[in-house]
């Protein structure tokens, strides 16, 4: 087998249900509007403290 | 041309067979003398349409521009295609949007990304005639012309490097992120907010310039026989 092809055999490896995805982006791991979102929400939201009533 | 690879020689002369241009011989056309690659008005909107979803949507194109179908299903960062829709896309013209980041625009940065090296491949082993991506205000082209075997290898290898660089620096200005929030989080002063800002920032920074680098390294290596273009959506 030749390197291309082993790459090509690599790229199109089929998923469980035999489909062949496409259109990952080179870069995966870009996302953070979670941690965004997390940080965003602790300093909107002041920290209210409780007291417990007498 | 291509004796000295047997296998391969199948799967690149099908590229050959159904690709869009033919710049002839060994030497790549340049992109000057090369015909208008740009697509149609109706392609043109359907791709400004997606160009902003959070999730991707493929839409393939038969040669007289009409749509042949399109998949929007898979994870956020994928669609996936059966054998009979992979086959029907053979010299066919296959676009596609990439994820658009709300908040990396909303934090002042153009949203940006790059064909994977997977993609690259994908599109040579199915013989898409032009395998086009849009994101944002981006639209990017690639097809294969005149594949040169040595070098494509040497393209797709340098690719995968680049592309695993990349991801590392990545994950890094992330895990920075991470930190910075929970501890801006559990030590809410002054200096942490601006720390956990500037990390956030820094990381969508990184993001734009690691993107350009890979989009740069396939410009670069256009003489492995494809045509690359970048244009404004």
């Amino acid at each position: 087998m030749s390197k291309l092809e082993k790459m090509i055999k690599e790229a199109t490896k089929p998923n469980a249900n035999g489909t062949v995805s496409f259109g990952e982006p080179a870069l995966k791991n870009t996302d953070i509007s979670g941690l965004v979102k997390k940080f965003e929400e602790s300093q909107s939201v002041p920290k209210i403290k409780f007291r417990k009533a007498i | 041309m291509y004796g000295a690879y047997e296998v391969s020689e199948h799967i690149l002369t099908r590229v050959l067979e159904y690709g869009i241009l033919n710049a002839g011989g060994e030497e790549m056309a340049s992109i000057e003398n090369t015909e208008n690659i740009t697509p149609t008005k109706s392609i043109r909107i359907t791709e400004k349409s997606i160009a902003r979803n959070s999730y991707e949507t493929a839409i393939v194109y038969d040669k007289e521009n009409n749509e042949l179908f399109r998949v929007s299903q898979g994870d956020a960062s994928a669609v996936e295609l059966t054998q009979k829709q992979w086959a029907q896309a053979y010299g066919m013209t296959l676009t596609h949007n990439h994820p658009f980041d709300l908040t990396m625009e909303r934090y002042g940065f153009e949203n940006t990304s790059a064909f994977s090296s997977k993609d690259i491949l994908r599109g040579m082993q199915y013989g898409i005639a032009e395998m086009r991506m849009v994101i944002g205000n981006e639209r990017y082209s690639f097809c294969w012309v005149t594949p040169n075997y040595e070098k494509t290898i040497q393209f797709i290898e340098g690719l995968q490097k680049i592309e695993a660089s990349a991801s590392a620096v990545i994950t890094d200005t992330k895990e920075a992120v991470d930190k910075a929030v929970n501890i801006s989080i559990n030590n809410q002063t002054t200096e942490n907010k601006n720390r956990a800002y500037n990390a956030i920032l820094e990381h969508y920074s990184t993001v734009v310039t690691e993107t350009n680098k890979i989009n740069q390294f396939i410009a670069d290596n256009q003489n492995a026989g494809y045509i690359f273009k970048k244009e404004v959506l």
